[in-house]
């Protein structure tokens, strides 16, 4: 069901009076839902529920958009309530069973057919997909914080100000979850390098 | 002893974000790039990784989120269309039609229980008329040679047959 349907669907009349900068919430959905729907994929790690998530972010801030006081961009907002959906899934005990049992999770092999191959030789592809897959498999080491600020710096391609505004952290907290997230990837790397030599 | 980058300055390069002042050491983090192939070759090799992920991952969301699209659409129009008489006609039309070839099918493949139903009550009344009929013809319709003769007496008494037979 599209996100639009659902909100009308349950838009309170009291609150329809009150104008903010989410009123508009059909071009809003248009412009960010693809956006939250990537970051919930790559979160979460399974499609329906992205979608699920998606279209709960969507209600959730039409839900609470008399509260938007426009201190913070509208795309920073959303992002927050994802990442607050996103924290709240992942700490269910639900979640850990049916991540192992949904047949809609992403693996690894869904997401290397999608490798861009600029260089169209097979040393190339298979180095390319190795890269890929030591990541993937790294963000999903990474503790819930360190992934979080990791997929907004590097999927979202976020500043650092922007992401201390979307966890609620300070500048100098995010950088250092970064520089550990970084350092799960370095020593998967040199691990992969050294079994190669 | 060769020095190298710490992680942190490594972790620098990479992030390089607008947002954060410039720190004096990123020239010299620059020139020491330009100068250690090792150092060099591991930031080439994290920010490919980290530019692969990020590819792959923004295809791969790109191609489920137009496929989520695509059975929104097959599956729930939009409500304004929902909302025209024009497609509510259309479905009342292919209602019908779709229930037409039902209702014959269900008349030819289940006459009997129906037609035993009604015809039944008028089977028994024929067979009782029938009965009445061959009862009726069998009393009515005696043949001649079997009728009962003529009674020759038929216009004298009953004590004049009696002095008859006396005189016999």
């Amino acid at each position: 069901m599209p996100s639009q349907a659902i909100i009308s669907e349950h838009l309170p009349d009291t609150q329809q009076t009150i104008a903010t900068p989410l009123d508009d919430m059909d071009s809003i959905v248009a412009m960010y839902e693809q956006r939250i729907f990537r970051f919930h994929l790559v979160s979460i790690r399974d499609r329906d529920v992205a979608q699920s998530l998606t279209q709960d972010t969507f209600l959730r801030a039409w839900n609470a958009r008399s509260t938007f006081r426009g201190d913070c961009a509208i795309s920073t907002w959303l992002m927050r309530i994802a990442l607050n959906l996103v924290r709240d899934h992942t700490r269910t005990d639900r979640f850990r069973f049916w991540k192992r049992v949904s047949e809609t999770a992403v693996d690894v092999s869904d997401i290397s057919s999608h490798v861009p191959h600029r260089d169209s030789s097979l040393e190339s592809r298979l180095i390319a997909n190795e890269q890929l897959t030591l990541v993937w498999e790294s963000v999903a080491e990474l503790s819930e914080r360190q992934r979080n600020v990791f997929l907004l710096r590097f999927l979202d391609e976020l500043e650092l100000s922007e992401i201390a505004t979307i966890t609620g952290l300070p500048v100098s907290t995010v950088k250092t979850h970064l520089y550990r997230a970084l350092a799960t990837i370095r020593a998967r790397h040199n691990a992969t390098h050294k079994e190669d030599q | 002893m060769t020095l190298h980058l710490t992680h942190e300055q490594l972790c620098d390069v990479i992030l390089a974000d607008s947002s954060l002042p410039r720190e004096g050491t990123s020239a010299i983090v620059q020139d020491h790039l330009r100068a250690c192939l090792h150092c060099s070759a591991e930031l080439e090799n994290l920010r490919t990784s980290i530019l692969l992920f990020r590819e792959a991952s923004t295809s791969y969301a790109g191609q489920q989120f137009a496929r989520s699209l695509f059975k929104r659409g097959s599956i729930a129009p939009p409500q304004h269309f929902l909302t025209q008489p024009l497609y509510w006609a259309a479905a009342a039309v292919l209602l019908v039609a779709a229930s037409f070839p039902l209702s014959l099918y269900r008349q030819q493949h289940h006459p009997i229980p129906a037609a035993t139903a009604v015809v039944a009550p008028h089977t028994t009344e024929s067979d009782e008329a029938l009965l009445e009929d061959v009862d009726q013809t069998l009393s009515a319709d005696v043949p001649s040679p079997m009728e009962p003769l003529v009674d020759p007496t038929a216009g004298s008494t009953s004590a004049d047959s009696t002095a008859y037979q006396r005189k016999n």
